[in-house]
């Protein structure tokens, strides 16, 4: 009796579902995503990872209810250009081109002007150690938790990271973005600016775990950036989705001896890149998106 | 759209418009000498027509700007309505009132291309107003300004444009196969608390300071006083073949009032204020109960540019904002923009707020029309007569993106019209008017502001060929300094600058704010 009152209640919560599913704006649902990008440097976290000629091409799949979604994706980076000893590389000597994938899951929930995300996200490295990349050793895991707010003239937005595998670390960031201007005629574009600073909270090397990875040298702040961004909505397909060019350009100001690290025997204390891509979304939102 | 907008649009259009393409004539068909009439016809004939110009659902909705909505259907019919009058000497003017966001050059002239040798009606004898609905198409401007700014749809549609000039045209045709002896009679009456300035903060910079007329009602804020209530009115009753008695067919009135209550977030066609006033006065004179009555009242627009309806707030719609857009931004994608629409429950309240108000102010000014229409079946003449042209038409000069290497090239027959001096004419360039003559010797004066849009004008000025009346003891026209151009968006970008009121005569005529038609005057 106990099991099928479990079952029953269990029904009774998946019709409930099913029926504040059903009542949810059809262009408010699935959504699909697709990133391609070119860029002279990888930077993650405020760490050069790749310079060079890099393409990341990024899908992402989600399905929003009212204020919640959920989405998941996969970030892949490959390094185009043939890579010197000395040079900045996930890639090394091995042959292909691949660096790293990046599988990331999210929750995200939106209260009003407030957003609230959660997700996990796997970092898996494909250049072998022995040809001077970063090698499956450096494989990791972090969560991460952000809070954020979108209003009509900055939208900030605080992440807390915590490598919950090999580097054993939290890592907070703390971003925000000003739309500059937005063209209100078809096709539109959009010029934004973004700032960011990282602090390193636990993420540098601890004596008492000499097996961790370690990401920065020391707490406290690893670097400051700033970035322009133009979007430019080439394509907008109604009940479809649209396609978008982007091109931003980044400086940043490396305050942490890890992200000042440009290459064997390198240092950069400023670095500036440039990245130009395009993006297309599918569906949800973008179907009606203007 | 939000001043920011309205004055980044203004200043990119004027100078693309400056940056683009030569100047060519825009021309169209003079009307052909008039025929003399049969013997014993010396009176005043008048005929009328009337044209559905409903498009199909899909096109952009005109007026207000980026907001603009794609049309899903309609909610009241657009019409085309037209006035023919006949002066015993033949001289013919047809006056059309179109249930349209703005004025077309290039429909104007499509439409007397086709009505100049079928009915004696070119270009210098056809008057196009527009009520201003911002829920009615665009598409259809000689300025690609205009079709691709003037909602969210882009686009020229010759179609349309060809679709509306025979439309237009088949009613002027069925107005001339309607002449038949007629009285008209001109009246007025002054109607406070429907309208009200529109930019308080920029009339207030007028020097001398604005000041109500004596009769403005204390009771309403200043706001509502410093307008000219005038509601202007010409009936026409026509004479019955049958029975010989004269029965009233219509009228043709002027009010300054901004021609639209919808909402921004509208999407039903829809011919707004107006189109309930109009049909207001023709279910008063055709009592029938027909879906389309046999009477015809063309309600054109006064000098209504700043001149809003008394809507509440909470009928206005918030914009858009730029705002990220949220789903699928994952930890390692890069923001992306969107312009965020207002949460559908909040447009649905300015919407309806919107249509309680249209109605309220709609069937209040119709109810006035009807008081006006009434008032004057004692007036009526039959001995009335048309005033010769005393200028040539001279078309207005436009520019043409065929002609300028290196702009846009399209089908649209032009970028930018500018408007042209009238020779010798010592009105200026802002504005012309025709006179409508009685036998009492007493000259009523109708002044139809010919907008030809252009890179300055059909930002500031609307485009719209619109119409105002003057009183009937007007100042010699070298210094008559009333406009009847819509100066909104003028004031928006240039509040220190002194400006007119609309609707009423004021100080200063931007010689940027509207182009030149042509001018009658009294035999």
């Amino acid at each position: 009796m106990v099991e099928d009152a479990s079952q029953m209640t269990a029904i009774r919560r998946g019709l409930w579902f099913l029926l504040w599913a059903g009542g949810t704006p059809l262009h408010a649902q699935a959504g699909a995503r697709f990133d391609l990008a070119t860029s002279n440097r990888y930077v993650w976290h405020g760490l050069s990872r790749a310079a060079g000629i890099v393409l990341q091409s990024s899908l992402a799949v989600g399905y929003r209810l009212r204020g919640f979604t959920l989405s998941s994706g996969l970030a892949r980076h490959y390094e185009l250009d043939r890579v010197s000893p000395d040079e900045l590389s996930e890639v090394g000597n091995s042959q292909g081109r691949l660096g790293e994938d990046d599988l990331w899951v999210q929750a995200d929930l939106a209260l009003g002007a407030v957003r609230l995300r959660s997700g996990v996200a796997r970092y898996v490295f494909r250049g072998g150690s022995p040809q001077g990349g970063g090698g499956s050793l450096g494989n990791t895991t972090e969560t991460y938790l952000a809070l954020g707010a979108v209003t009509a003239y900055l939208n900030p937005l605080l992440e807390a990271w915590w490598d919950v595998d090999r580097v054993r670390g939290g890592f907070l960031r703390a971003s925000a973005n000003s739309p500059v201007f937005g063209w209100p005629i078809e096709p539109f574009f959009f010029i934004s600016l973004a700032g960011e600073i990282g602090l390193n909270l636990g993420q540098h090397p601890d004596p008492a775990r000499p097996g961790d990875l370690a990401n920065f040298s020391q707490r406290g702040l690893t670097h400051a950036g700033l970035g322009l961004d133009v979007l430019f909505r080439v394509s907008q397909r109604p009940g479809l989705g649209s396609a978008n060019l982007n091109l931003e350009l980044n400086g940043q100001l490396n305050l942490d001896d890890a992200t000042r690290y440009n290459g064997a025997g390198r240092n950069k204390n400023v670095i500036f890149w440039l990245s130009a891509g395009v993006t297309l979304l599918l569906g949800g939102e973008a179907r009606a998106q203007r | 759209m939000s001043p920011s907008r309205s004055v980044l649009l203004a200043a990119l259009s004027a100078a693309l418009g400056t940056a683009c393409g030569k100047t060519f004539l825009l021309d169209g068909p003079l009307s052909p000498r008039p025929e003399s009439r049969p013997a014993g016809t010396a009176r005043l004939r008048a005929g009328f027509g009337r044209a559905d110009i409903t498009p199909p659902g899909g096109v952009g909705l005109a007026g207000n700007g980026p907001e603009g909505r794609r049309a899903r259907g309609y909610r009241l019919r657009l019409f085309a309505r037209v006035m023919l009058l006949e002066d015993p000497a033949g001289n013919r003017l047809a006056l059309v009132v179109a249930d349209l966001p703005l004025g077309s050059a290039l429909l104007h002239r499509r439409v007397a291309g086709l009505t100049a040798a079928s009915d004696g009606i070119g270009l210098d004898r056809l008057f196009i107003a527009v009520t201003h609905t911002h829920s009615g198409p665009g598409h259809y401007f000689e300025s690609g300004a205009y079709n691709d700014q003037g909602s969210s749809v882009v686009g020229y549609s010759a179609v349309l444009v060809d679709s509306l000039a025979h439309r237009i045209a088949a009613a002027v045709h069925a107005a001339r196969l309607d002449l038949r002896e007629a009285r008209a009679a001109w009246g007025s009456r002054r109607i406070w608390g429907y309208a009200r300035i529109r930019s308080m903060p920029a009339l207030l910079r007028n020097l001398p300071p604005p000041a109500a007329p004596a009769d403005a009602p204390d009771s309403l804020p200043l706001e509502y006083r410093l307008i000219d209530p005038t509601f202007t009115m010409l009936r026409i009753d026509q004479r019955d073949s049958l029975t010989g008695s004269y029965r009233p067919a219509g009228a043709f009135s002027i009010f300054a009032i901004h021609g639209t209550g919808n909402a921004s977030e509208n999407e039903l066609l829809d011919a707004d204020l107006h189109g309930l006033v109009e049909r207001r006065l023709e279910r008063h004179i055709d009592p029938s109960g027909a879906f389309v009555p046999k009477a015809f009242h063309l309600f054109a627009n006064g000098a209504e540019g700043d001149v809003s309806p008394a809507w509440p707030s909470q009928s206005r719609c918030a914009l858009p904002v730029l705002a990220p857009w949220t789903l699928l931004d994952g930890p390692f994608t890069r923001p992306l923009w969107q312009w965020q629409p207002i949460p559908r429950p909040d447009a649905a309240a300015c919407i309806h707020a919107a249509r309680r108000a249209v109605e309220r102010i709609g069937n209040g000014l119709g109810d006035e029309a009807i008081k006006l229409f009434d008032s004057l079946g004692g007036a009526l003449d039959d001995r009335s007569s048309l005033g010769a042209p005393s200028q040539p038409w001279r078309s207005a000069r436009t520019r043409s993106p065929s002609e300028s290497a290196g702009c846009r090239p399209s089908e649209r027959p032009s970028w930018v019209a500018r408007p042209t001096r009238l020779r010798g004419s010592s009105t200026g360039d802002c504005w012309d008017c025709f006179r409508w003559a009685s036998s009492r010797e007493r000259p009523m004066r109708v002044v139809a502001v010919a907008t030809v849009p252009s890179a300055s004008s059909s930002m500031l000025s609307s485009g719209v060929f619109r119409t105002a009346w003057l009183p009937e003891k007007l100042p010699p026209l070298p210094s008559s300094p009333c406009c009847g151009s819509a100066t909104g968006l003028l004031e928006r970008s240039r509040e220190r600058q002194p400006r007119m009121r609309d609707g009423v005569c004021g100080r200063v005529c931007s010689k940027r704010s509207t182009g030149s038609a042509f001018r009658w005057t009294p035999r």
